[in-house]
């Protein structure tokens, strides 16, 4: 029992690590887990979670400060839908693509594509963020587990999304710039 | 046979209401009116199609803080200053060449994002290349320009000269060795002096560092905890129920067939089934009705 508890934990870890080493050339959002972890979601509140880590990456106070009574406004928790979203965004000045429809799939390449991500109606009444995006496969990060980056091929999001709900929300705010580094490209 | 069925249907169902409790538990976040309202307004957004592709942009980031002249002049002429107009129309960025940013020192919620570089003073500029990758990594800091004179045009010439600079034919040509693969873009764990505030905090409070009614503040060390697992006990047993009522009926069909075959088969079964139960007493159970069964095949 204990040898063969040993044995899934050794390949858990083994497998943990090729994913961390594959993750960390993707394009995609650049939070750290600390961060994502101030958006842990305790109380059903996945759709502001998620905007609320749209928002520190985004660097829009207005949003990430939703979990909280601020002096951007009042805590929004608890169960969203596009209207709800949509008046809070507004009341917070939050300017936001809210999109139902057909066409978020189409939204969603977009929004990775730029750089700003997005807020996607993902698995069965939850709402997840769209973390990154590459070729043949997508990021998403769970607000019930933020300081896990899971990776589903393109048909499994598209699938995963379209079961769900056609909803995704996405900041309206020039692309936010990647974490700088410091490269010597003169020499 | 009947015990066995009605059994396995109860196990079937038990399981499959605590896995459908708990994924609805877990997951409830999104209200049920939320899949009636998505039908309801169908496909609906304030625009038609998503924009279009900015991912050519470059970025010009301005790291200040709140009370900081100096960040209030540069502000004030990325505003209005038409020598700094063709990098930056903060009015409309949708016209901007470049995706204008301006970051505040103090806001905690965006510490994370310097880690890799060093910011000295305020303000701080930042040019990086765009993220579609036409020049090389976009994390890589082309420019930096630390402090403003109130010089408009002359910060316009330091931008224009680094940027050609960068993307002149020779370092141009640097870009596909540079970068063949993308490097890891994380933020390294630099050290990065604390800037030190001389002006009043930010007109707002950061979130970490605020009381909310609510909930407590984000705790860093906070881990969530594993969901309820279904209690392995039940399908086990009833396995095993399962297997005993099955041993019954092919040790009770053993010996009623005319085929020698089939009672070979069976006897196969059987033995198959007893030690499926496991166990030195499974063993013996199976050796034991096993014998029985070929006495009884051998006395007919």
């Amino acid at each position: 029992m204990i040898r063969r508890a040993l044995i899934y934990l050794g390949f858990t870890v083994a497998l943990a690590l090729f994913v961390a080493g594959a993750l960390r050339a993707d394009t995609s959002m650049k939070l750290p887990p600390e961060v994502r972890q101030w958006y842990f979601n305790t109380d059903g509140s996945c759709v502001q979670c998620t905007l609320g880590m749209l928002g520190v990456w985004a660097n829009m106070p207005q949003a990430s400060t939703l979990l909280w009574d601020t002096p951007y406004g009042p805590a929004e928790r608890g169960g969203s839908t596009p209207s709800r979203v949509g008046a809070y965004a507004r009341a917070r000045r939050i300017p936001a693509y809210n999109v139902t429809g057909e066409t978020t799939v189409e939204w969603l390449e977009w929004a990775a594509r730029t750089g700003r991500h997005a807020g996607v109606y993902f698995g069965f009444a939850h709402f997840q963020t769209e973390y990154g995006r590459g070729p043949g496969y997508w990021l998403v990060c769970d607000n019930q587990t933020p300081h896990e980056i899971h990776r589903y091929t393109h048909e499994q999001f598209v699938r995963k999304h379209r079961s769900s709900g056609l909803w995704c929300v996405i900041l309206d705010t020039p692309a936010p710039p990647e974490p700088p580094i410091y490269t010597q490209w003169w020499r | 046979m009947k015990r066995f069925l009605l059994e396995l249907l109860c196990v079937t169902i038990v399981a499959a209401l605590i896995g459908f409790l708990a994924t609805f538990a877990a997951a409830q976040n999104v209200s049920p009116q939320a899949i009636d309202e998505i039908a309801r307004r169908g496909s609906y957004v304030e625009a038609i199609g998503p924009p279009a592709d900015d991912s050519h942009k470059w970025f010009i980031s301005v790291i200040g803080q709140p009370n900081c002249p100096a960040c209030q002049s540069l502000k004030h002429d990325f505003a209005t200053s038409p020598h700094l107009r063709p990098f930056v129309n903060a009015q409309t960025p949708a016209e901007s060449w470049a995706h204008y940013h301006v970051f505040n020192v103090q806001d905690q919620t965006q510490a994370w994002r310097w880690r890799g570089i060093k910011v000295k003073t305020t303000p701080t500029i930042i040019v990086q290349p765009p993220r579609n990758e036409q020049f090389g990594n976009p994390a890589t800091v082309v420019l930096q320009i630390d402090g403003y004179n109130g010089d408009a045009e002359k910060l316009a010439d330091t931008l224009r000269a680094g940027i050609r600079r960068y993307t002149e034919p020779e370092a141009g040509a640097l870009f596909p060795r540079l970068f063949p693969n993308r490097p890891n873009i994380l933020p390294q764990p630099t050290v990065v002096p604390e800037p030190t505030p001389t002006v009043e905090p930010p007109p707002f409070v950061v979130p970490p560092a605020i009381d909310v009614d609510v909930v407590p503040p984000p705790m860093p060390d906070v881990q969530p905890e594993p969901a309820p697992a279904p209690e392995p006990e039940s399908e086990p047993a009833a396995a095993t129920t399962g297997d005993d009522a099955l041993i019954d009926l092919v040790v009770s069909l053993l010996g009623k067939s005319r085929s020698e075959s089939l009672d070979t088969i069976l006897l196969i079964v059987l033995v198959v089934l007893t030690l499926r139960n496991g166990g030195i007493n499974g063993k013996v159970n199976a050796i034991v009705k096993a014998r029985e069964a070929v006495s009884r095949v051998d006395a007919k």
